[in-house]
Parts: C-alpha cells; sequence; structure tokens
C-alpha cells in the first residue's frame, strides 16, 4: 500500500506546478501529489490510482477549465467517492456552481485565486482532520 | 327676397304709365316696376333701392327731360350702380347723347319712340337675361375667388404644417441617433462586461501562480542558505563531483507534469533501485523523479548509497524549486502582461476615430486573447490566415464585429464545438469567414438577423442591436457581411474591400 495521494486539478501548468511545489514543501514526504490539467484527465487518474490500491484522500479542482467543470467533477466524483475531501480554487466565483458542488458534493472551501499559502494549507489541514 | 326693379323714367305721364302696362303684361310679375318723372326724382329712387336691397337689373329713361337729360341721368347712375343694364328711349336723340351714353353710361341699348311693343319687349327679356348671367358670373367669379382666397390659406397652413412636422421629424431623428448611439455605447459596454469576469480568471491565474512561487522561492532560499555551508563544509571530492554533475543535468529540467508517465517513470525507477538493493527505494525514486532524472542511475549509485545522499538531493531539490519558481513567476507575469496589453488595446482603440493600416489578423488575435478563457472552456479555434495587404480602416470598429461574431458563435454552440476563422485575400478584397458548429440560423430568420433589436437571446442576455451594429460597421468600411447557415455549420462572411474610403 502506498502512500495517500492529492490530486490538484487546473488547466494552467504553472498553477499546478505551484501547487504542488506549495504541498510539497508544507507536507514533504506524507503524500503523493498527482495532478491533472482537466477534469477527464483528472477522473482517468483517479481509476489508475484505484487500481494501483492507492487512496486519493483529497482533491484541489479550478472551477474554470475546459470541458467539464470543476463543478461536475466534484459532483461526479463525490458520488463514487464521498469521503475525498474535496476543494476547489478558482479565479472566478460562480456563486450556482459553488453551492451546487456544497450541495452534491460536500465541498469542503472554495479558495479564491490568487490563493494565500497559509489559506491553502490551512485549508487542506482541516480538511484531512475531517478524515 | 325682394323681387328685382326695374325703373322707367320719363317726363310724361302717359308714356311712363304705358310702359308700366307692358312691361307688367310681359314679365308675370317677377319684377317690381318703378316709376320716377325726372332725373332727381330718378337718382333718389334709385338711391333708396339700393338702400333697401333692391336688384336693379334695368332703367328705362327717356332722354329729352326737363331737369336733366337722359344721358347724363344713366351716367349717374351708372357710377352708382354700375351693374344696372341701361336703356335710352326717346323721338329726338342727338348722335352726341348717345354717344355720351354709350362712353358713359354703357348704354345698353337705345330705343325710338314710338316704339314697337314686340321690340321693347325683346330687349328687356335680352336685358334681364344678360343681367341674370352678369349677376350670375359675378357670384360664380366671388365663388371663385373665395374657393382661390381658401386654397392659398391651405397652402399656407399646409406649408406651415409640413416644416412644423419637418422640425418634429427632425428632432426625432436626432434623438433617434442618440439613442442608437448610445445603443452601440452600451451594446460595447455589454461585451466589456462579459468580458471582465473572464478576464478577472485569466489575471488572477497567473497571480495565483506568481504568489505560491514567490512563497516557494522564499522557503526554498532559506533552505538552501542553510543547506549550503554545510554542503561545502562536509562533502568529500567524489560528492562535489556528483553534486556538480547533478547541478548541470538538471539546468534545463523542467517538471513533467504528465501525472501517469510520471508515475510509470516512479514505478519504474523504484523497481530498478530496489534492484540495486537500496532502502527506501519509492522515496528515493521520488527525489530523482523531481529532479527529472528517470533512468541512468548506475552512475549515481555511490551518490545514492552514500550517507550525504540526502543532503545532496535536497540540496539539488531546493535550487531546482528556486530556478523553476523563477521560471514560473516569468511565465505567469507573461501571461499576465499578453491579457493586461489586450485590454490596453482593446480600449485605446475605443477613443480612435481616424482610420489606420490594421493587420485583420492581429486585429482579430486581439479579440481571440481576450475571449481565451471562454473560449478554451470547450472551443477549438481553426485559424486559417492567409497573407493579406494591411487594410485601412477604423481598427476598434472592427475589433467590435469580430467580437460580436466569436461571441454569437459561442452562445451558438452552447459554448462547445469549433470555430473556424478564415482570413484570404480575394480579387480587391478581403474575406474573413467565421464558421461555427452550432445549431445553426433557421432559413425563415437569416433576413432577420441584422434587424435592430431583433434576437434569439433571453430577456437581458443580449439586446439585440449586436449584428446591427456589426453590418453597420461593414458597411461604413464599404464592405458587406452575409451568413450561411445549416445546422452544425454557420458561417459568417464579412468582405473588405483593399482600398477602403470609409464612407
Amino acid at each position: 500500500m502506498s502512500k495517500p495521494v492529492i490530486l490538484c486539478v487546473d488547466d494552467e501548468p504553472i498553477v499546478l506546478e505551484s501547487l504542488r511545489s506549495q504541498l510539497r514543501e508544507a507536507f514533504g514526504e506524507c503524500y503523493i501529489y498527482e495532478v491533472a490539467q482537466d477534469a477527464d484527465d483528472a477522473l482517468e487518474v483517479i481509476d489508475e490510482i484505484q487500481a494501483e490500491c492507492t487512496d486519493i484522500i483529497l482533491i484541489v479542482s479550478d472551477w474554470l477549465m475546459p470541458g467539464m467543470k470543476g463543478d461536475e467533477f466534484l459532483i461526479k466524483v463525490h458520488q463514487r467517492f464521498p469521503h475525498v475531501v474535496k476543494i476547489m480554487l478558482t479565479g472566478q466565483a460562480d456563486e450556482a456552481a459553488i453551492q451546487r458542488v456544497q450541495d452534491e458534493a460536500n465541498l469542503h472551501k472554495c479558495l479564491f485565486k490568487p490563493w494565500s499559502e497559509i489559506e491553502l494549507i490551512t485549508t487542506i489541514q482541516s480538511g484531512l482532520a475531517q478524515l | 327676397m325682394k323681387r328685382p326693379a326695374i325703373i322707367c323714367v320719363d317726363d310724361e305721364r302717359i308714356i311712363l304709365e304705358s310702359l308700366r302696362d307692358e312691361l307688367r303684361n310681359n314679365l308675370a310679375g317677377d319684377f317690381t316696376i318703378e316709376l320716377a318723372d325726372g332725373g332727381h326724382s330718378a337718382l333718389e329712387l334709385v338711391a333708396e333701392l339700393l338702400e333697401e336691397g333692391y336688384h336693379l337689373p334695368l332703367i328705362i329713361s327717356d332722354y329729352i327731360m326737363p331737369d336733366m337729360r337722359g344721358d347724363e341721368l344713366l351716367a349717374k347712375i351708372h357710377q352708382i350702380s354700375p351693374q344696372t343694364l341701361k336703356v335710352m328711349l326717346t323721338g329726338q336723340a342727338t348722335i352726341d347723347g348717345v354717344s355720351h351714353a354709350i362712353q358713359h353710361a354703357k348704354l345698353y341699348r337705345y330705343i325710338a319712340k314710338p316704339w314697337e311693343s314686340e321690340d321693347l319687349k325683346l330687349t328687356v327679356i335680352e336685358a334681364l337675361n344678360a343681367y341674370q348671367q352678369e349677376q350670375k358670373l359675378a357670384a360664380q367669379h366671388q365663388e371663385l375667388r373665395k374657393l382661390n382666397h381658401a386654397l392659398e390659406e391651405a397652402n399656407l397652413s399646409l406649408e406651415q404644417r409640413v416644416a412644423e412636422r419637418t422640425q418634429e421629424l427632425s428632432n426625432a431623428l436626432a434623438s433617434l441617433k442618440m439613442a442608437q448611439e448610445s445603443l452601440i455605447q452600451s451594446e460595447k459596454m455589454a461585451a466589456l462586461g462579459q468580458l471582465v469576469a473572464g478576464v478577472a480568471h485569466e489575471i488572477n491565474t497567473p497571480m495565483g501562480a506568481i504568489r505560491a512561487s514567490i512563497g516557494s522561492l522564499n522557503t526554498a532560499l532559506v533552505r538552501s542558505l542553510s543547506d549550503l555551508p554545510l554542503l561545502f563544509r562536509t562533502l568529500s571530492e567524489e560528492r562535489w563531483a556528483d553534486f556538480q554533475h547533478l547541478l548541470t543535468i538538471t539546468q534545463n529540467h523542467q517538471d513533467v507534469l504528465i501525472s501517469r508517465e510520471e508515475r510509470k517513470a516512479r514505478r519504474r525507477l523504484t523497481q530498478i533501485l530496489q534492484g540495486y538493493g537500496l532502502e527506501q527505494a519509492e522515496e528515493l525514486a521520488m527525489k530523482l523523479i523531481l529532479l527529472g532524472i528517470t533512468d541512468g542511475v548506475e552512475p549515481l549509485l555511490p551518490l545514492l548509497r552514500s550517507e550525504d545522499c540526502d543532503l545532496v538531493l535536497n540540496t539539488i531539490h531546493t535550487l531546482a524549486i528556486q530556478r523553476n519558481s523563477g521560471k514560473r513567476i516569468q511565465l505567469a507575469v507573461e501571461k499576465a502582461t499578453q491579457i493586461v496589453s489586450a485590454l490596453k488595446s482593446y480600449a485605446r482603440q475605443s477613443n480612435n476615430t481616424e482610420m489606420t493600416e490594421t493587420d485583420l489578423c492581429k486585429n482579430i488575435d486581439l479579440v481571440l486573447t481576450i475571449y481565451h478563457n471562454s473560449l478554451k472552456q470547450g472551443i477549438e479555434v481553426k485559424k486559417d490566415y492567409n497573407k493579406v495587404p494591411l487594410i485601412c480602416c477604423y481598427p476598434d470598429e472592427l475589433t467590435q464585429v469580430w467580437t460580436n461574431l466569436i461571441h454569437n458563435a459561442i452562445h451558438a454552440m452552447g459554448g462547445h464545438g469549433e470555430i473556424t476563422i478564415q482570413i484570404q485575400p480575394v480579387e480587391t478584397n478581403v474575406i474573413v469567414k467565421f464558421t461555427d458548429t452550432g445549431r445553426g440560423i433557421p432559413p425563415e430568420l437569416h433576413h432577420k438577423i441584422f434587424d435592430p433589436f431583433f434576437t434569439t437571446k433571453a430577456v437581458g442576455e443580449g439586446s439585440g442591436m449586436g449584428l446591427s451594429i456589426v453590418q453597420r460597421i461593414i458597411e461604413r468600411h464599404r464592405g458587406q457581411i452575409q451568413v450561411e447557415s445549416q445546422p452544425g455549420c454557420t458561417t459568417f462572411i464579412v468582405t473588405l474591400p483593399l482600398s477602403s474610403m470609409a464612407k
């Protein structure tokens, strides 16, 4: 059994790199940090991780992405993995979408770009504490 | 209405009476017959009758009378009642008298005494008819004059009404023009407003990356500052060489983002490292992967086995974080700069009212940059740009055209599909085609879509002015816009003349 996985989803490579760098800095070798550039890609990654008998415990997802948007993606994930902690990270607030994820995917928190490191890390910590 | 009066004047009573009798017999009581025995009494009688409103169609006067000659009397009566017909009756008139009467009294007839009864009758009846005709004509003339006057007045008031109406219409036109201008402006602002939300995301994304990267950079720097002295102090010659070697091979490495490959590489490397009998193979593999090392680990084995391994790998990694953070910040700044400069030229152009030579490809790309955010949601933009000369145009207005066409295309496709933009020179024109894979426009609406206020969008989503303004702008450039549409393929074809002399 490998280490649990934290998955970041965003269509911007620089955002993914920045997130991964921050997570690694904060949580070191406790987790494996996976990234995906869109929702479909992310769903595949989740399947593969599952196939490797590895647990995915937390997802940080952008909302505005090509193809499937963050709200739809997180709701889909929630239907299969209700225990995964879901965090949305968006540069553009769409109240209805946020509300939907809260209602249908038990959204842990919605963060706004540009996010602060402290906020991101404490949000992840508080999410993981619920597990 | 009083009966018309016929006046007979003679100084001999007997003649007067016989005249009266004859007239009465012949005229069947339609007239009043008045008699006067001399010039003065005749004048008095005439004045009296006129005052009482009688018509005086005829006067028959003797020529020789004691107080006044007949021609003299008739001339005087002519002055006060010109319309009355005058007949002179005498046995011994001079040529002078008759011609005087003709000249000054418009003598109608001269009858010699003793008169023929039939002659008198005919003369009188004829005179009365003539008078009646005259009266009728005068009445008609009067009527015509009235009509003419009324027409003139009507004409005058019509002119005035036309002038008033013209003024009203030109006022209305002026306010319509103002309304149109403000609609164009608000359409522009609406388009801009739609963009702003997307632009916020576009800018917040690189901002987030910059903020995060600066955090990483600072933390890594602090760590480097504490690691490096230790490294310099404790590293052996061999490990120092390993360190420098690693530094070189990681120099150009950028984070590999494809998760799947990375995972595979990690698994493979873990197995390889386990094959070499290394402990904590998975963590080591992870660290090497982070540095971009996926294979060829054999030369590194001495390092990996040494006790300085963690220190060296961590230090290299910390340096790589700083380098990568720097690169990310650079990329993010470029991204933000790009979107800001696109916005700036969008705004700057808005004040540009002069025609300038413009590169259409750049003009369209500017809009694509601003719409990048909406487009990347599920729309593939295919560009088929052929080389076209610069064209003289109002770039900001054309920007508005492209903005509208792209916005409509996104709307028609529900945010998912493909937009093909083709630019090509054809004879003396440049043709720009926007093709989308949206639901299409039904044929019966083709002629309506350019009408002001025509919209298929929900209330509040669009003013319906977009395409109407687009058409107006294209026409200002002496160009044309056409549409071809079927479900799944709608093309807006904009033709702009190369030598565009705007209206």
